[in-house]
Protein backbone atom coordinates (compact mmCIF):
# COMPACT_ATOMS: atom_id res chain seq x y z
CA UNK A 1 0.00 0.00 0.00
CA UNK A 2 1.22 3.48 -0.86
CA UNK A 3 0.27 6.45 1.20
CA UNK A 4 1.15 10.04 0.41
CA UNK A 5 0.70 12.41 3.32
CA UNK A 6 0.62 16.13 2.63
CA UNK A 7 3.29 15.87 -0.02
CA UNK A 8 4.61 19.19 -1.31
CA UNK A 9 7.33 19.74 -3.88
CA UNK A 10 8.67 23.18 -4.59
CA UNK A 11 11.38 23.86 -7.14
CA UNK A 12 13.61 26.71 -6.10
CA UNK A 13 14.32 29.19 -8.83
CA UNK A 14 16.41 31.65 -6.85
CA UNK A 15 13.75 34.30 -6.48
CA UNK A 16 11.28 33.28 -3.82
CA UNK A 17 8.15 34.53 -5.57
CA UNK A 18 9.16 32.69 -8.74
CA UNK A 19 9.45 29.29 -7.01
CA UNK A 20 7.49 26.59 -8.76
CA UNK A 21 5.02 24.77 -6.53
CA UNK A 22 4.75 21.61 -8.58
CA UNK A 23 2.91 19.58 -5.95
CA UNK A 24 0.86 21.21 -3.19
CA UNK A 25 -0.28 19.31 -0.16
CA UNK A 26 -1.29 16.07 -1.83
CA UNK A 27 -2.57 13.21 0.31
CA UNK A 28 -3.52 9.97 -1.39
CA UNK A 29 -3.89 6.35 -0.43
CA UNK A 30 -3.37 3.72 -3.06
CA UNK A 31 -4.44 0.23 -2.06
CA UNK A 32 -2.81 -3.08 -2.96
CA UNK A 33 -3.80 -4.39 -6.35
CA UNK A 34 -5.35 -1.14 -7.51
CA UNK A 35 -4.78 0.48 -10.85
CA UNK A 36 -4.71 4.07 -9.78
CA UNK A 37 -4.79 6.80 -12.39
CA UNK A 38 -3.55 10.34 -11.94
CA UNK A 39 -4.77 12.60 -14.70
CA UNK A 40 -4.00 16.21 -15.41
CA UNK A 41 -2.96 18.57 -18.16
CA UNK A 42 0.74 19.23 -18.77
CA UNK A 43 2.23 21.17 -15.91
CA UNK A 44 -0.36 20.00 -13.40
CA UNK A 45 2.39 18.35 -11.36
CA UNK A 46 1.40 14.75 -11.95
CA UNK A 47 4.82 13.72 -13.23
CA UNK A 48 6.49 15.30 -10.20
CA UNK A 49 3.99 13.57 -7.95
CA UNK A 50 4.69 10.10 -9.34
CA UNK A 51 8.43 10.75 -9.02
CA UNK A 52 7.86 11.63 -5.39
CA UNK A 53 6.57 8.11 -4.82
CA UNK A 54 9.99 6.54 -5.44
CA UNK A 55 11.78 9.70 -4.37
CA UNK A 56 13.34 10.43 -7.74
CA UNK A 57 12.09 13.81 -6.58
CA UNK A 58 12.46 14.25 -2.86
CA UNK A 59 9.33 15.95 -1.51
CA UNK A 60 9.95 19.35 0.04
CA UNK A 61 7.65 18.29 2.84
CA UNK A 62 5.28 15.45 3.61
CA UNK A 63 5.64 11.72 3.86
CA UNK A 64 5.67 8.87 1.37
CA UNK A 65 4.77 5.62 3.03
CA UNK A 66 5.24 2.27 1.33
CA UNK A 67 3.92 -0.68 3.33
CA UNK A 68 4.19 1.21 6.59
CA UNK A 69 7.72 2.48 5.92
CA UNK A 70 8.29 6.21 5.54
CA UNK A 71 10.59 6.44 2.52
CA UNK A 72 11.56 10.04 3.22
CA UNK A 73 13.25 8.92 6.45
CA UNK A 74 15.43 6.23 4.85
CA UNK A 75 19.16 6.45 4.23
CA UNK A 76 20.36 6.40 0.63
CA UNK A 77 21.20 2.72 0.90
CA UNK A 78 17.84 1.78 2.42
CA UNK A 79 16.09 3.89 -0.18
CA UNK A 80 17.79 1.93 -2.97
CA UNK A 81 16.42 -1.22 -1.41
CA UNK A 82 12.94 0.27 -1.26
CA UNK A 83 13.15 1.36 -4.89
CA UNK A 84 13.73 -2.25 -5.88
CA UNK A 85 10.23 -2.95 -4.60
CA UNK A 86 8.84 -0.46 -7.11
CA UNK A 87 9.24 -0.75 -10.85
CA UNK A 88 8.95 2.27 -13.08
CA UNK A 89 8.32 2.82 -16.77
CA UNK A 90 8.61 6.06 -18.69
CA UNK A 91 7.19 7.94 -21.63
CA UNK A 92 10.41 7.61 -23.60
CA UNK A 93 11.13 4.07 -22.39
CA UNK A 94 14.66 4.93 -21.20
CA UNK A 95 16.27 1.70 -22.36
CA UNK A 96 20.03 1.47 -22.60
CA UNK A 97 21.05 1.72 -26.23
CA UNK A 98 24.31 -0.12 -25.69
CA UNK A 99 22.62 -3.20 -24.24
CA UNK A 100 20.54 -5.85 -25.94
CA UNK A 101 16.96 -6.53 -24.93
CA UNK A 102 18.20 -9.38 -22.78
CA UNK A 103 20.86 -7.22 -21.10
CA UNK A 104 18.40 -4.43 -20.47
CA UNK A 105 16.02 -6.75 -18.68
CA UNK A 106 18.93 -8.35 -16.81
CA UNK A 107 20.24 -4.94 -15.68
CA UNK A 108 18.36 -4.84 -12.35
CA UNK A 109 19.72 -8.32 -11.58
CA UNK A 110 23.39 -7.25 -11.91
CA UNK A 111 24.96 -7.80 -8.54
CA UNK A 112 22.11 -9.95 -7.28
CA UNK A 113 22.80 -13.31 -5.69
CA UNK A 114 21.15 -15.30 -8.47
CA UNK A 115 23.33 -17.68 -10.46
CA UNK A 116 23.83 -17.23 -14.19
CA UNK A 117 21.25 -19.89 -14.98
CA UNK A 118 18.72 -18.45 -12.56
CA UNK A 119 19.15 -15.01 -14.09
CA UNK A 120 18.70 -16.39 -17.57
CA UNK A 121 15.57 -18.22 -16.52
CA UNK A 122 14.21 -15.09 -14.86
CA UNK A 123 14.93 -12.80 -17.82
CA UNK A 124 13.53 -15.22 -20.39
CA UNK A 125 10.45 -15.68 -18.23
CA UNK A 126 9.89 -11.92 -18.17
CA UNK A 127 10.41 -11.64 -21.92
CA UNK A 128 7.86 -14.40 -22.35
CA UNK A 129 5.32 -12.46 -20.27
CA UNK A 130 5.70 -9.39 -22.46
CA UNK A 131 5.81 -11.48 -25.63
CA UNK A 132 9.32 -10.62 -26.80
CA UNK A 133 11.25 -13.87 -26.30
CA UNK A 134 12.52 -13.94 -29.85
CA UNK A 135 13.93 -10.40 -29.55
CA UNK A 136 16.39 -11.17 -26.77
CA UNK A 137 19.44 -10.38 -28.91
CA UNK A 138 18.00 -7.26 -30.55
CA UNK A 139 19.08 -3.76 -29.59
CA UNK A 140 16.48 -1.15 -28.59
CA UNK A 141 17.08 0.78 -31.82
CA UNK A 142 15.76 -2.22 -33.74
CA UNK A 143 12.43 -2.22 -31.88
CA UNK A 144 9.18 -0.35 -32.36
CA UNK A 145 7.84 1.96 -29.65
CA UNK A 146 5.43 -0.63 -28.32
CA UNK A 147 8.16 -3.27 -28.19
CA UNK A 148 10.48 -0.88 -26.37
CA UNK A 149 7.82 -0.25 -23.75
CA UNK A 150 7.35 -4.00 -23.36
CA UNK A 151 11.07 -4.39 -22.73
CA UNK A 152 10.87 -1.55 -20.22
CA UNK A 153 7.99 -3.31 -18.48
CA UNK A 154 9.94 -6.57 -18.35
CA UNK A 155 12.92 -4.69 -16.91
CA UNK A 156 10.73 -2.96 -14.34
CA UNK A 157 9.45 -6.34 -13.20
CA UNK A 158 12.87 -7.97 -12.82
CA UNK A 159 13.08 -7.27 -9.09
CA UNK A 160 9.58 -8.68 -8.51
CA UNK A 161 8.18 -5.33 -7.44
CA UNK A 162 4.75 -5.00 -5.86
CA UNK A 163 4.19 -1.60 -7.42
CA UNK A 164 4.62 -0.37 -10.97
CA UNK A 165 4.81 3.38 -11.54
CA UNK A 166 3.94 4.48 -15.07
CA UNK A 167 5.03 7.98 -16.01
CA UNK A 168 3.06 8.81 -19.19
CA UNK A 169 3.93 5.31 -20.33
CA UNK A 170 1.63 5.33 -23.34
CA UNK A 171 1.90 8.98 -24.35
CA UNK A 172 4.47 8.32 -27.06
CA UNK A 173 2.54 5.41 -28.54
CA UNK A 174 -0.18 5.23 -31.18
CA UNK A 175 -3.72 4.36 -30.04
CA UNK A 176 -3.51 0.72 -31.15
CA UNK A 177 -0.22 0.15 -29.33
CA UNK A 178 -1.50 2.08 -26.32
CA UNK A 179 -4.38 -0.37 -26.14
CA UNK A 180 -2.01 -3.35 -26.29
CA UNK A 181 0.22 -1.96 -23.54
CA UNK A 182 -2.78 -1.18 -21.33
CA UNK A 183 -4.06 -4.70 -21.85
CA UNK A 184 -0.67 -6.05 -20.80
CA UNK A 185 -0.69 -3.84 -17.71
CA UNK A 186 -4.12 -5.09 -16.79
CA UNK A 187 -3.01 -8.71 -17.20
CA UNK A 188 0.00 -8.05 -14.98
CA UNK A 189 -2.25 -6.40 -12.42
CA UNK A 190 -4.38 -9.51 -12.31
CA UNK A 191 -1.75 -12.24 -12.58
CA UNK A 192 0.90 -10.71 -10.30
CA UNK A 193 -1.46 -8.72 -8.09
CA UNK A 194 0.64 -5.74 -9.13
CA UNK A 195 -0.38 -2.32 -7.87
CA UNK A 196 -0.16 0.14 -10.75
CA UNK A 197 0.07 3.91 -10.47
CA UNK A 198 -0.42 5.43 -13.85
CA UNK A 199 -0.19 9.06 -14.79
CA UNK A 200 -1.52 10.35 -18.05
CA UNK A 201 -3.17 13.29 -19.73
CA UNK A 202 -5.50 11.02 -21.67
CA UNK A 203 -8.89 10.25 -20.17
CA UNK A 204 -9.18 7.35 -22.62
CA UNK A 205 -6.29 5.62 -20.86
CA UNK A 206 -7.78 6.10 -17.41
CA UNK A 207 -11.14 4.89 -18.66
CA UNK A 208 -9.65 1.75 -20.09
CA UNK A 209 -7.90 0.30 -17.08
CA UNK A 210 -8.04 2.35 -13.91
CA UNK A 211 -10.06 1.39 -10.88
CA UNK A 212 -9.61 4.73 -9.19
CA UNK A 213 -8.54 8.10 -10.43
CA UNK A 214 -7.26 11.38 -9.04
CA UNK A 215 -7.56 14.57 -11.05
CA UNK A 216 -4.73 17.05 -10.66
CA UNK A 217 -4.78 20.75 -11.37
CA UNK A 218 -2.12 23.28 -10.46
CA UNK A 219 -0.28 20.89 -8.14
CA UNK A 220 -3.35 19.82 -6.19
CA UNK A 221 -5.57 16.79 -6.33
CA UNK A 222 -8.93 18.39 -6.96
CA UNK A 223 -11.00 15.28 -7.27
CA UNK A 224 -10.54 11.64 -6.42
CA UNK A 225 -12.75 8.60 -6.50
CA UNK A 226 -13.62 5.37 -8.21
CA UNK A 227 -13.48 5.64 -11.95
CA UNK A 228 -17.19 5.04 -12.06
CA UNK A 229 -18.11 7.81 -9.63
CA UNK A 230 -15.82 10.32 -11.23
CA UNK A 231 -17.12 9.55 -14.69
CA UNK A 232 -20.78 9.45 -13.84
CA UNK A 233 -20.78 12.38 -11.47
CA UNK A 234 -17.81 14.71 -11.96
CA UNK A 235 -17.56 17.39 -9.27
CA UNK A 236 -15.00 19.73 -10.76
CA UNK A 237 -15.15 21.60 -14.08
CA UNK A 238 -11.74 20.26 -15.05
CA UNK A 239 -12.92 16.69 -14.56
CA UNK A 240 -15.86 17.39 -16.81
CA UNK A 241 -13.45 18.72 -19.43
CA UNK A 242 -11.39 15.54 -19.31
CA UNK A 243 -14.46 13.37 -19.65
CA UNK A 244 -15.64 15.38 -22.61
CA UNK A 245 -12.35 14.75 -24.39
CA UNK A 246 -13.22 11.08 -24.64
CA UNK A 247 -16.61 11.64 -26.27
CA UNK A 248 -17.58 13.90 -29.15
CA UNK A 249 -20.33 15.56 -27.21
CA UNK A 250 -18.58 18.92 -27.35
CA UNK A 251 -18.90 19.23 -31.09
CA UNK A 252 -22.57 18.28 -31.00
CA UNK A 253 -23.31 20.84 -28.31
CA UNK A 254 -21.48 23.43 -30.34
CA UNK A 255 -23.70 22.76 -33.34
CA UNK A 256 -26.79 22.92 -31.15
CA UNK A 257 -25.75 26.35 -29.96
CA UNK A 258 -24.95 27.77 -33.35
CA UNK A 259 -27.16 25.98 -35.86
CA UNK A 260 -29.74 23.65 -34.25
CA UNK A 261 -31.77 23.45 -37.45
CA UNK A 262 -29.00 21.49 -39.11
CA UNK A 263 -29.67 18.69 -36.63
CA UNK A 264 -33.41 18.81 -37.35
CA UNK A 265 -34.38 20.76 -34.22
CA UNK A 266 -37.64 22.65 -34.82
CA UNK A 267 -39.58 25.29 -32.91
CA UNK A 268 -41.14 23.88 -29.73
CA UNK A 269 -38.62 21.01 -29.47
CA UNK A 270 -36.71 20.42 -26.30
CA UNK A 271 -33.15 19.16 -26.56
CA UNK A 272 -32.02 17.13 -23.59
CA UNK A 273 -28.75 15.58 -22.60
CA UNK A 274 -28.95 12.65 -20.28
CA UNK A 275 -26.47 10.38 -18.57
CA UNK A 276 -27.44 6.95 -17.46
CA UNK A 277 -25.49 4.22 -15.81
CA UNK A 278 -25.72 0.56 -14.96
CA UNK A 279 -29.10 -1.04 -15.57
CA UNK A 280 -30.81 2.05 -16.90
CA UNK A 281 -28.24 2.29 -19.66
CA UNK A 282 -29.40 -1.00 -21.05
CA UNK A 283 -33.15 -0.34 -20.75
CA UNK A 284 -35.23 0.70 -23.70
CA UNK A 285 -36.12 4.00 -22.04
CA UNK A 286 -36.54 6.05 -25.16
CA UNK A 287 -38.99 3.84 -26.97
CA UNK A 288 -40.99 3.16 -23.78
CA UNK A 289 -41.46 6.85 -22.96
CA UNK A 290 -42.26 7.61 -26.55
CA UNK A 291 -45.07 5.03 -26.48
CA UNK A 292 -46.39 5.87 -23.04
CA UNK A 293 -46.52 9.65 -23.41
CA UNK A 294 -47.17 9.91 -27.11
CA UNK A 295 -44.15 12.07 -27.86
CA UNK A 296 -41.48 11.75 -30.50
CA UNK A 297 -38.03 11.25 -29.11
CA UNK A 298 -35.20 11.28 -31.59
CA UNK A 299 -31.59 10.58 -30.70
CA UNK A 300 -29.02 12.91 -32.20
CA UNK A 301 -26.03 11.73 -30.19
CA UNK A 302 -25.22 8.63 -28.22
CA UNK A 303 -22.14 7.26 -26.51
CA UNK A 304 -21.64 4.29 -24.21
CA UNK A 305 -18.52 3.66 -22.14
CA UNK A 306 -17.71 0.52 -20.22
CA UNK A 307 -16.33 1.52 -16.84
CA UNK A 308 -15.09 -1.39 -14.73
CA UNK A 309 -17.54 -3.55 -16.64
CA UNK A 310 -20.54 -1.28 -16.04
CA UNK A 311 -22.07 0.53 -19.00
CA UNK A 312 -22.26 4.29 -18.76
CA UNK A 313 -24.17 6.11 -21.46
CA UNK A 314 -24.57 9.70 -22.57
CA UNK A 315 -27.20 10.77 -25.06
CA UNK A 316 -28.61 13.89 -26.59
CA UNK A 317 -32.25 13.50 -27.55
CA UNK A 318 -34.94 15.78 -28.96
CA UNK A 319 -38.45 15.75 -27.49
CA UNK A 320 -41.30 16.81 -29.73
CA UNK A 321 -45.11 16.67 -29.47
CA UNK A 322 -46.84 19.41 -27.50
CA UNK A 323 -45.77 21.24 -24.38
CA UNK A 324 -47.73 19.27 -21.80
CA UNK A 325 -46.96 15.84 -23.14
CA UNK A 326 -43.28 16.71 -23.42
CA UNK A 327 -43.21 18.07 -19.87
CA UNK A 328 -44.76 14.86 -18.55
CA UNK A 329 -42.39 12.70 -20.58
CA UNK A 330 -39.45 14.71 -19.36
CA UNK A 331 -40.56 14.20 -15.76
CA UNK A 332 -40.72 10.45 -16.27
CA UNK A 333 -37.41 10.59 -18.04
CA UNK A 334 -35.68 12.16 -15.06
CA UNK A 335 -36.70 9.19 -12.97
CA UNK A 336 -34.75 6.70 -15.07
CA UNK A 337 -31.58 8.66 -15.75
CA UNK A 338 -28.69 9.70 -13.53
CA UNK A 339 -28.75 13.20 -14.80
CA UNK A 340 -30.99 15.05 -17.21
CA UNK A 341 -30.11 18.44 -18.49
CA UNK A 342 -32.08 20.57 -20.92
CA UNK A 343 -29.53 21.92 -23.36
CA UNK A 344 -31.78 24.13 -25.44
CA UNK A 345 -35.31 24.73 -26.60
CA UNK A 346 -36.08 25.04 -30.26
CA UNK B 1 66.31 1.24 -55.32
CA UNK B 2 68.61 2.87 -52.76
CA UNK B 3 69.95 5.11 -55.52
CA UNK B 4 66.50 6.06 -56.61
CA UNK B 5 65.51 7.06 -53.07
CA UNK B 6 68.75 8.99 -52.62
CA UNK B 7 67.88 10.82 -55.82
CA UNK B 8 64.41 11.84 -54.68
CA UNK B 9 65.05 12.54 -51.02
CA UNK B 10 68.78 12.63 -50.33
CA UNK B 11 68.51 14.16 -46.86
CA UNK B 12 65.94 11.69 -45.63
CA UNK B 13 68.14 8.79 -46.66
CA UNK B 14 71.17 10.41 -45.05
CA UNK B 15 69.37 10.95 -41.73
CA UNK B 16 67.31 7.79 -41.84
CA UNK B 17 68.47 6.41 -38.47
CA UNK B 18 67.58 9.75 -36.86
CA UNK B 19 64.19 9.74 -38.47
CA UNK B 20 63.45 6.24 -37.19
CA UNK B 21 64.51 7.30 -33.74
CA UNK B 22 62.33 10.41 -33.94
CA UNK B 23 59.39 8.30 -35.06
CA UNK B 24 59.65 6.01 -32.06
CA UNK B 25 60.11 8.99 -29.77
CA UNK B 26 56.86 10.42 -31.06
CA UNK B 27 55.11 7.11 -30.51
CA UNK B 28 56.56 6.92 -27.02
CA UNK B 29 55.56 10.47 -26.06
CA UNK B 30 52.09 10.17 -27.51
CA UNK B 31 51.49 6.67 -26.18
CA UNK B 32 52.58 7.25 -22.59
CA UNK B 33 50.96 10.68 -22.40
CA UNK B 34 47.74 9.29 -23.83
CA UNK B 35 47.57 6.57 -21.19
CA UNK B 36 48.07 8.97 -18.28
CA UNK B 37 45.74 11.56 -19.77
CA UNK B 38 43.09 8.91 -20.32
CA UNK B 39 43.29 7.82 -16.71
CA UNK B 40 42.93 11.33 -15.28
CA UNK B 41 40.67 12.61 -18.06
CA UNK B 42 38.09 9.89 -17.49
CA UNK B 43 38.26 10.47 -13.76
CA UNK B 44 37.80 14.24 -13.99
CA UNK B 45 35.18 13.91 -16.75
CA UNK B 46 33.16 11.58 -14.53
CA UNK B 47 33.59 13.88 -11.52
CA UNK B 48 32.36 16.82 -13.62
CA UNK B 49 29.26 15.02 -14.83
CA UNK B 50 28.21 13.56 -11.48
CA UNK B 51 28.91 16.73 -9.49
CA UNK B 52 27.24 19.10 -11.98
CA UNK B 53 23.97 20.74 -10.94
CA UNK B 54 21.32 18.05 -11.35
CA UNK B 55 23.99 15.32 -11.42
CA UNK B 56 23.72 12.10 -9.46
CA UNK B 57 26.16 13.33 -6.80
CA UNK B 58 25.54 17.03 -7.13
CA UNK B 59 28.27 19.06 -5.43
CA UNK B 60 28.50 22.68 -6.41
CA UNK B 61 31.88 23.31 -4.77
CA UNK B 62 33.62 20.38 -6.47
CA UNK B 63 32.01 21.15 -9.79
CA UNK B 64 32.77 24.84 -9.95
CA UNK B 65 36.37 24.45 -8.76
CA UNK B 66 37.13 21.66 -11.22
CA UNK B 67 35.33 23.45 -14.02
CA UNK B 68 37.39 26.61 -13.48
CA UNK B 69 40.72 24.83 -13.06
CA UNK B 70 40.14 23.03 -16.35
CA UNK B 71 39.35 26.31 -18.08
CA UNK B 72 42.48 27.94 -16.68
CA UNK B 73 44.72 25.12 -17.87
CA UNK B 74 43.08 25.03 -21.27
CA UNK B 75 43.77 28.74 -21.70
CA UNK B 76 47.53 28.43 -21.20
CA UNK B 77 49.36 28.07 -24.52
CA UNK B 78 51.28 24.79 -24.53
CA UNK B 79 54.75 26.30 -25.09
CA UNK B 80 54.22 28.51 -22.05
CA UNK B 81 52.90 25.57 -20.04
CA UNK B 82 56.12 23.68 -20.79
CA UNK B 83 58.18 26.57 -19.45
CA UNK B 84 55.95 27.07 -16.40
CA UNK B 85 56.10 23.40 -15.53
CA UNK B 86 59.89 23.08 -15.82
CA UNK B 87 60.64 22.92 -12.07
CA UNK B 88 57.76 20.60 -11.41
CA UNK B 89 58.76 18.40 -14.34
CA UNK B 90 62.20 18.06 -12.85
CA UNK B 91 60.74 16.91 -9.55
CA UNK B 92 58.22 14.48 -11.02
CA UNK B 93 60.20 12.99 -13.89
CA UNK B 94 63.74 13.46 -12.55
CA UNK B 95 64.63 15.50 -15.62
CA UNK B 96 63.11 18.38 -17.52
CA UNK B 97 64.64 17.62 -20.88
CA UNK B 98 64.43 14.91 -23.50
CA UNK B 99 61.48 12.70 -24.27
CA UNK B 100 61.02 11.95 -20.61
CA UNK B 101 60.92 15.64 -19.79
CA UNK B 102 58.34 16.23 -22.51
CA UNK B 103 55.86 13.64 -21.29
CA UNK B 104 54.93 15.45 -18.08
CA UNK B 105 53.87 18.75 -19.71
CA UNK B 106 52.11 16.76 -22.44
CA UNK B 107 50.05 14.94 -19.81
CA UNK B 108 49.27 18.14 -17.90
CA UNK B 109 48.39 19.91 -21.15
CA UNK B 110 46.14 17.09 -22.33
CA UNK B 111 44.23 16.17 -19.16
CA UNK B 112 42.00 19.29 -19.20
CA UNK B 113 41.27 18.84 -22.89
CA UNK B 114 40.43 15.17 -22.54
CA UNK B 115 38.41 15.78 -19.36
CA UNK B 116 36.21 18.11 -21.40
CA UNK B 117 35.91 15.54 -24.16
CA UNK B 118 34.81 12.91 -21.63
CA UNK B 119 32.50 15.38 -19.93
CA UNK B 120 30.71 16.25 -23.13
CA UNK B 121 30.54 12.57 -24.14
CA UNK B 122 28.92 11.71 -20.80
CA UNK B 123 26.54 14.66 -21.03
CA UNK B 124 25.21 12.99 -24.17
CA UNK B 125 24.03 10.02 -22.11
CA UNK B 126 20.26 10.20 -21.90
CA UNK B 127 19.26 11.68 -18.58
CA UNK B 128 16.19 9.46 -18.64
CA UNK B 129 18.31 6.31 -18.72
CA UNK B 130 20.21 7.52 -15.67
CA UNK B 131 16.90 8.18 -13.98
CA UNK B 132 15.66 4.72 -14.90
CA UNK B 133 18.78 3.22 -13.28
CA UNK B 134 18.13 5.28 -10.15
CA UNK B 135 14.54 4.10 -10.12
CA UNK B 136 15.82 0.52 -10.27
CA UNK B 137 17.84 1.12 -7.12
CA UNK B 138 21.31 1.54 -8.66
CA UNK B 139 23.79 3.46 -6.52
CA UNK B 140 25.90 6.34 -7.88
CA UNK B 141 28.97 4.23 -8.64
CA UNK B 142 26.91 1.53 -10.28
CA UNK B 143 25.39 4.22 -12.46
CA UNK B 144 28.83 5.57 -13.38
CA UNK B 145 30.19 2.17 -14.31
CA UNK B 146 27.12 0.51 -15.79
CA UNK B 147 25.34 3.43 -17.36
CA UNK B 148 27.56 6.47 -17.98
CA UNK B 149 30.76 4.75 -19.03
CA UNK B 150 28.88 2.17 -21.07
CA UNK B 151 26.25 4.33 -22.74
CA UNK B 152 28.78 7.10 -23.33
CA UNK B 153 31.46 4.83 -24.77
CA UNK B 154 30.96 5.93 -28.38
CA UNK B 155 31.40 9.58 -27.49
CA UNK B 156 34.37 8.76 -25.29
CA UNK B 157 36.12 6.93 -28.13
CA UNK B 158 35.49 9.87 -30.45
CA UNK B 159 36.92 12.19 -27.80
CA UNK B 160 39.94 9.94 -27.35
CA UNK B 161 40.59 9.93 -31.10
CA UNK B 162 40.59 13.72 -31.23
CA UNK B 163 42.75 13.89 -28.12
CA UNK B 164 45.41 11.51 -29.44
CA UNK B 165 45.62 13.40 -32.72
CA UNK B 166 45.89 16.59 -30.72
CA UNK B 167 48.69 14.99 -28.70
CA UNK B 168 50.66 14.32 -31.87
CA UNK B 169 50.47 18.00 -32.70
CA UNK B 170 51.50 18.98 -29.18
CA UNK B 171 54.36 16.49 -29.18
CA UNK B 172 55.90 18.36 -32.09
CA UNK B 173 56.16 21.39 -29.84
CA UNK B 174 57.94 19.32 -27.24
CA UNK B 175 60.95 19.78 -29.48
CA UNK B 176 61.56 23.00 -27.51
CA UNK B 177 62.69 21.03 -24.51
CA UNK B 178 64.73 18.71 -26.64
CA UNK B 179 61.94 16.22 -26.47
CA UNK B 180 62.81 14.76 -29.81
CA UNK B 181 60.19 13.21 -32.01
CA UNK B 182 59.15 13.85 -35.59
CA UNK B 183 58.28 17.51 -35.09
CA UNK B 184 61.70 18.22 -33.66
CA UNK B 185 63.33 16.28 -36.49
CA UNK B 186 61.38 18.20 -39.11
CA UNK B 187 62.33 21.55 -37.58
CA UNK B 188 66.02 20.78 -37.21
CA UNK B 189 66.58 19.26 -40.63
CA UNK B 190 63.70 20.29 -42.83
CA UNK B 191 63.19 23.86 -41.65
CA UNK B 192 66.49 25.09 -40.25
CA UNK B 193 68.68 23.39 -42.89
CA UNK B 194 66.28 23.90 -45.78
CA UNK B 195 66.03 20.17 -46.43
CA UNK B 196 62.53 20.32 -47.87
CA UNK B 197 62.39 16.57 -48.55
CA UNK B 198 62.69 15.94 -44.79
CA UNK B 199 59.73 18.21 -44.10
CA UNK B 200 57.62 16.56 -46.77
CA UNK B 201 58.39 13.03 -45.63
CA UNK B 202 57.71 13.94 -42.00
CA UNK B 203 54.35 15.41 -42.92
CA UNK B 204 53.49 12.26 -44.89
CA UNK B 205 54.42 10.05 -41.94
CA UNK B 206 52.31 12.15 -39.57
CA UNK B 207 49.46 12.11 -42.06
CA UNK B 208 49.56 8.32 -42.14
CA UNK B 209 49.69 8.19 -38.35
CA UNK B 210 46.69 10.51 -37.99
CA UNK B 211 44.76 8.60 -40.61
CA UNK B 212 45.38 5.30 -38.85
CA UNK B 213 44.27 6.69 -35.48
CA UNK B 214 41.16 8.26 -36.95
CA UNK B 215 40.27 5.06 -38.78
CA UNK B 216 40.73 2.92 -35.69
CA UNK B 217 38.53 5.37 -33.76
CA UNK B 218 35.85 5.28 -36.44
CA UNK B 219 36.01 1.50 -36.63
CA UNK B 220 35.57 1.15 -32.87
CA UNK B 221 32.60 3.52 -32.70
CA UNK B 222 30.97 1.83 -35.65
CA UNK B 223 31.22 -1.54 -33.97
CA UNK B 224 29.25 -0.27 -30.99
CA UNK B 225 25.50 -0.86 -31.07
CA UNK B 226 23.64 2.29 -31.95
Amino acid sequence: MIELRQVCKTFETGAKEANVHAVRDVSLTIGDGEIFGIIGFSGAGKSTLVRCINLLERPTSGQVILDGQDLTKLSERELRGARKRMGMIFQHFNLMKSRTVYENVAYPLLGSKLSREEKREKVMGLLRIVGLEEKEKAYPSQLSGGQKQRVAIARALANDPKVLLCDEATSALDPQTTGDILKLLRELNESLHLTIVLITHEMAVVKQICTRVAVMEDGRVVEEGSIYDVFSNPQQPITGRFIRTTTHIDSVEEILRTNPASLGVKKGDIVVRYDCAGDSASQAVVSRLSREYGVDISIIFGNVEMLLGTPFGTMIVVFRGGEEKVAAALEAFRACANRVEVICRG
Amino acid sequence: MAELLSGIMPNVVKTFPEMTKAFFQTLQMVGISALWSALFGVFFGVVLVVSAPGGIMENRAVYSVLDKVINVFRSIPFVILIALLLPLTRIVMGTSIGTKGAIFPLVIGTIPFFSRQIHSALCEVDRGVVEAAQAMGSGPWEIVLRVYLREGLGGMIRGATITIINLIALSAMAGCVGGGGLGDYAIRYGFQRFQTDVTIVTVIILLILVTIIQSVGNLLTRRLPQ
